[in-house]
Order: C-alpha cells, then structure tokens, then sequence
C-alpha cells in the first residue's frame, strides 16, 4: 500500500516537474527569439541606413564630378570654342571679299591647339591614369609647375621621399593624389593663399605630405565644424579617401602659416 | 469529477476524430509530407486504442498492441521530424536513430520484457528520444525569421503537442510496466489516465496546426 502511494506521488511530481520544465523551455524560446528578432531588425536597420549613406556619398561624388567636368568645360573649351566660331564667321566674311588674313587664322590654330591641351588636362585631372607613369612625386611636381606657370600663386615642392621608397599601391597613390588635390583647390579656393610650400617625407614606417600656406586659417575645429554642417564635401572626400589608408589628417595655424598635414602609416615588410 | 476521469479512455478514443475530420473535411492547401506522416500517426494510434478497447472488453491482454504501437509511434514521429527538417544530411542521422531504437526494442522484448509485456524500458527511451528532437526543434525555430510569429507556424503546434506529451507521460512510462500490472492498486492503475488526457489535449493541438496549414483562421 505504502509503495503503490510512493509510485503515485512520484509519477505525479515528475509529470508536474517535466511539464514545468516545458513551459520554462516554451519561455526561452519566446523570449530568446523576441530578443533574436529585435537584434535582427536592428541589425537590417543599421545595414539599411549604411546602404542609404553610402549611396549618398557615391551619387554626391558624381554630381560633384559632373559639376567640376561641367565647370572646366564652360570656362575652358566653351570659351575657347566661341572664340575660335566667332572668327571663323568673319573670316567667312572676309573671304566672300577676297580677303585673307592668315595671322588671324594662325591665332585661331592656337587656340585650338590651347583647347586640346585644356582637355587634356580635364582628362588628366579627372582620372590619373599617369600615375602609373609618373608616379605620385611625378603628379604633385607638374602640379607644382602648373601652378608656379598660373602665376595665381608661388609654389614650391621639397622632401625627402622618392617615388621608389612609397611602399603604396596604385590605389593609394591615386587617393593620396586625390586627397592632395583637394587640398590644394581648397587652399586656391578659400584660403586665397599667395604662397604655397609642399613637403613629403619617408621614414621607417610612415610617409607624411605637409600643405604650408599663407592664406586664411584653418584649424582641425574649422574642418570639423564644415562637415558637421555638411558644408566640406571636399573635406569629407579628404578625410575618407585618408581613412581608407588607415592614415590622419590634421589642420593647424602657426606664424600666420596655415599647415595641412597627411600621415599614413605602414608597416615594413 | 469523478466521472469525467472515468470516461477519458473515451474522450481520448474520440479526440482522435477531432484532427482527422479537420484532415478529412476542412478545405485549404493540401497536406504535404510532414501532415500525411501525422494522418497516418493519428490513424495508427486511433486503430490501436481502438483494438486495445475490444481486447479488454472480451479480456485478452493488450500489452503486445501497445508494445507494437510504440515501436510504430516512434518510428512515425522520427519521420515526421525528418520531412519537416527535410535536409540530406540529417537522412543518415535519423536513420542511425531508427535503426537503434528498433534493436533496442527489440533486445529489450525479447532478452527482459518479452512482447506480451508492457516495455516500459523502450517507451521510456522514445518519449526522452522524441523530447530531446521537439526541443532542438523548438531552439531551431529561435533563429528562423521567415515566419515573425511562432504561433502561425503550422508545425510549432505539432512540436508542442509531442513536447507536452511526451513530457507529461515520461514518468507514466518508466513505471508503466507496474501501472500496467493487473495486480496493482486501482489508485496507481487510475495513473494510465495522465496519457488518455494528455493524448487528448494533443489530438487539439494537432488540429489547431492542421487549421493553421490549411490557412484557416481560427
């Protein structure tokens, strides 16, 4: 009698027990899984957004593209070219009265001869397949030369790296002459500087480019505040294109010189 | 109370109904591999309930239909997960677990039990076998986010049905070789009632996922 008692009370207590351990088993599932789904959508969310971002930047690059292709165009060719359609009329005129002005026409071959080379430089500048040639010290020098040969501004190039000691891909080297040019334009375009002095240097495991100008300060404070108000595409382009490479940039102002400064490290194989 | 107790031999038999008429007469998509597997595990448990009922009423003994049952139920189930999961690699396991539970039950009938016998031994293994599968089911459908709501997923309802169940009947089983004893007490025979309930609730909830396959809301 006393076994048949236990027998019951046991098989009771374990079905009781067994179905408790259901239900908390049924608990974990649904809140695990609530849990999983949450962290799930979050991670779709942020996945979504990155997506958003990155088009963003892709299709503000283009239009920037666009704009500067379009920019060179009209003030270099679409002057050039209206010049040369001008002239060529009256010298349509001119000829209908048997008058021949060969100097003119020469001026006009100039032109033309201008215009090509004008392109050549909007191709050269939009996509720097010379680098390969050149390489990255080669690019920064003519830069030098072209601006010396502007006569907008005083430029001198100094350092101790040669094109042989960059231990940098194609890639990099076509970033980092993106991130130069960047910086110039805008030492052009809103510093105003009348003298300019680049510096790139080597060393065992970093190459450093140094930007020094005598135009409007501009600090690290200044960079941050026009990327927050989303007012340096360029500058964000520059900071970008420098993380990349894993490297930094800083600005800073000393002696009424302004100095741009770009670090990328490396490591020695 | 008393009564309702002494009638869920019948209310079992009878729930059987339940999922096999949602199986017979409700329109919807029609069933797929998995829910043909559960038709045929409703059927083969309603024939042997019933054939044990006839057995008891002219007084044979039972045992063998229920032992012959739980081979069968067993067996069903494990194809039931296997259509469900429906991966070739799990092919060679399930198999693997079929193969042996068929030469555990049967050394376990023939070397201790014998088949006139209830095997509590095997019935034993397969509720912890069937446990164990609902349960990895149950953490599989944790990273699943095809369906956002666990409770619209059709076969949720028949992985709760086994977990509850089997759960349930666990301990019935281990000492089903003495509740089973014609000798024993009625108190600790009235214990078989644990499984007519349990089958019961279980037969409700088969028909809850069968409503839910054929997409008909409740």
């Amino acid at each position: 009698m006393e076994k048949d008692k236990t027998i019951v009370l046991i098989v009771l207590a374990g079905a009781v027990t067994m179905l408790a351990i259901v239900s908390l088993v049924l608990y974990l599932v649904f809140t695990h899984r609530k849990r999983y789904l949450i962290q799930q959508n979050e991670l779709l969310r942020l996945q979504s957004q990155r997506e958003i971002e990155n088009t963003k930047a892709i299709i503000n690059t283009q239009e920037r593209e666009r704009g500067r292709i379009a920019q060179n165009l009209h003030d270099t060719i679409g002057a050039d070219l209206s010049i040369v359609q001008f002239n060529i009329t009256k010298y349509i005129h001119e000829l209908k009265n048997s008058e021949c002005n060969i100097q003119s026409l020469s001026n006009d071959v100039l032109i033309l001869a201008n215009t090509i080379e004008s392109i050549r430089n909007i191709c050269h500048d939009l996509f720097p397949l010379t680098i390969e040639r050149q390489g990255l010290i080669g690019r920064i020098k003519q830069s030098v030369e072209r601006l010396n040969e502007s006569g907008k501004i005083r430029c001198s190039f100094s350092g101790s790296s040669s094109e042989s000691s960059l231990p940098f891909t194609s890639e990099d080297k076509i970033n980092l002459l993106r991130v130069y040019m960047e910086i110039v334009n805008n030492i052009i375009k809103h510093a105003s500087a009348s003298d300019l002095t680049i510096v790139s240097n080597i060393n065992t495991n970093q190459y450093t480019l140094e930007l020094s100008h005598n135009g409007a300060p501009f600090s690290d404070a200044d960079a941050l505040e026009n990327m927050i108000k989303k007012k340096g595409l360029g500058l964000s382009s520059i900071l970008n294109r420098t993380e990349i490479m894993g490297g930094s940039i800083a600005y800073s102002t000393e002696n009424g010189y302004s100095k741009v400064k770009v670090t990328i490290p490396y490591k020695n194989a | 109370m008393h009564k309702v107790i002494s009638y869920l031999d019948e209310v079992s038999i009878l729930s059987h109904l339940l999922p096999l008429s949602a199986i017979c007469f409700l329109p919807g998509r029609t069933l797929n591999n998995t829910y043909k597997a559960l038709a045929l595990l409703i059927t083969v448990s309603f024939l042997s309930d019933l054939i044990c009922r006839v057995l008891r009423y002219y007084r044979y003994s039972n045992l063998f239909v229920i032992n012959v049952y739980t081979l069968l139920e067993f067996l069903i189930i494990l194809l039931i997960f296997y259509l469900q999961w429906n991966s070739p690699k799990y092919k060679q396991r399930f198999l693997m677990v079929g193969t042996s539970y068929i030469f555990v039950f049967l050394l376990l009938s023939t070397s201790i039990y014998g088949f006139f016998k209830i095997n509590s031994a095997a019935s034993a293994i397969a509720a912890l076998l069937i446990l164990g599968l609902s349960i990895i089911y149950f953490f599989e459908l944790i990273s699943d986010i095809s369906t956002p709501s666990l409770l619209n997923n059709p076969f949720f309802w028949i992985n709760l049905a086994f977990l509850i169940y089997f759960s349930g009947v666990l301990f019935v089983f281990i000492f089903s070789d003495i509740i089973l004893d014609s000798n024993i007490d009625k108190s600790v025979k009235n214990l078989w009632k644990i499984n007519y309930l349990l089958y019961s609730a279980s037969s409700i909830l088969f028909t809850v996922s069968i409503i839910k396959w054929k997409k008909i809301k409740l």
